[in-house]
């Protein structure tokens, strides 16, 4: 079973549906089928509040063994799944009336779900924010695999930082992936109620 | 937060610069007229505010340089008075060296900030606040706070 299974960074992919440089934000900006960029009024303010984070991230993440993929597609997503080496499959992206953003547009969450193999019995962990019907989709049509998701708004930088943390933390420790989850929100909880 | 930190941030807050965007939202397409635009009177008020930044910095520096003068003539003075004994001048010439050290690492401070409002007033003098604000953020965000 996945819920009991230790799990190292190794064993985990994370794809970012959202741009993570500058040329893709004005790409992104000038686009019908993409809206996370168009949210930002401007670069600098897309880059303080992701690339920053996510370049500082990406390094010590790649470094732990972390398969990462920037501009992350549909197809991708896909092919995470044929290649059978992962155990936990992290969505980074933005959630947007039924669609998540890929690089290659809102895709819609039946497609996702497609995208997932009947027989898939790793840990899909979503993040973004409010996917309530790609989750109920996935818990009903692919029932082996376990979803990950919060119900509370997702600030990406909050995330990029914790995702950087669970890494660190999945490798120090022999634990399973939600126990890992737990553990390392509640530390984050801890140290903000400090602050 | 220093003084300056605070003006930039204040005045990027009014404008939504520093507003939070999460990775989900069930808003409808952003278009150009949901986004509020940046207006004349939110760049006046940044030069205003920086002007009353400039001006107490002025003082500061004022204030520094004075100080620095009365270090300089009170430095000569003990080396004359003492000269007869070298463990008094060398324990004064350290004190008077660190107090020279600080106010010189101080006024590097207040000089950057000087440059920074200065440029920045001149920015939002002759740019449309909208291109003004870019200016803004990016000073902010790469400049201001990594200071």
């Amino acid at each position: 079973m996945i819920t009991d299974k230790i799990i190292k960074p190794s064993q985990c992919a994370i794809g970012f549906g959202i741009p993570t440089n500058k040329a893709d934000f004005y790409h992104d900006k000038t686009r019908q089928d993409k809206d996370f960029a168009k949210r930002f009024k401007t670069w600098p303010m897309y880059k303080d509040q992701i690339v920053d984070h996510f370049n500082q991230a990406e390094v010590t993440i790649k470094q732990l063994g972390v398969f990462v993929i920037e501009q992350f597609t549909l197809d991708a997503f896909r092919d995470f799944f044929l290649q059978d080496r992962f155990d936990v499959i992290i969505l980074f992206s933005h959630w947007k009336k039924q669609t998540i953003e890929f690089h290659d547009g809102l895709k819609h969450f039946s497609d996702i779900i497609d995208a997932v193999p009947l027989d898939f019995s790793g840990i899909i962990d979503l993040c973004v924010c409010h996917p309530k019907d790609l989750r109920i989709g996935l818990d009903n049509k692919r029932p082996k695999c376990i979803v990950k998701f919060t119900t509370e708004d997702a600030l990406p930088w909050f995330w990029i930082i914790f995702y950087q943390a669970l890494f660190m933390y999945l490798q120090l420790n022999d634990s399973t992936y939600i126990e890992a989850v737990e553990t390392v929100f509640k530390k984050f909880q801890h140290a903000s109620r400090k602050m | 937060m220093n003084k300056l930190e605070k003006t930039f941030s204040t005045y990027l807050q009014d404008i939504g610069y520093l507003d939070f965007v999460y990775l989900g939202d069930d808003k409808d397409d952003i278009r150009d007229k949901d986004v509020k635009p940046v207006t004349e009177k939110e760049s006046q008020s940044l030069i205003n505010n920086l002007s009353t930044s400039q001006e107490q910095n002025n003082s500061i520096i004022t204030i520094m340089l004075i100080m620095l003068c009365i270090l300089f003539t009170v430095g000569i003075f003990f080396v004359f008075y003492y000269r007869d004994d070298p463990m008094t001048l060398c324990t004064i010439f350290g004190g008077n060296f660190f107090a020279l050290l600080g106010i010189v690492s101080k006024l590097k401070k207040i000089w950057t900030e000087k440059v920074i409002i200065e440029y920045s007033q001149s920015i939002l003098k002759d740019l449309k606040p909208e291109e003004a604000a870019k200016v803004m953020m990016t000073l902010y965000t790469n400049i201001i706070r990594k200071n």
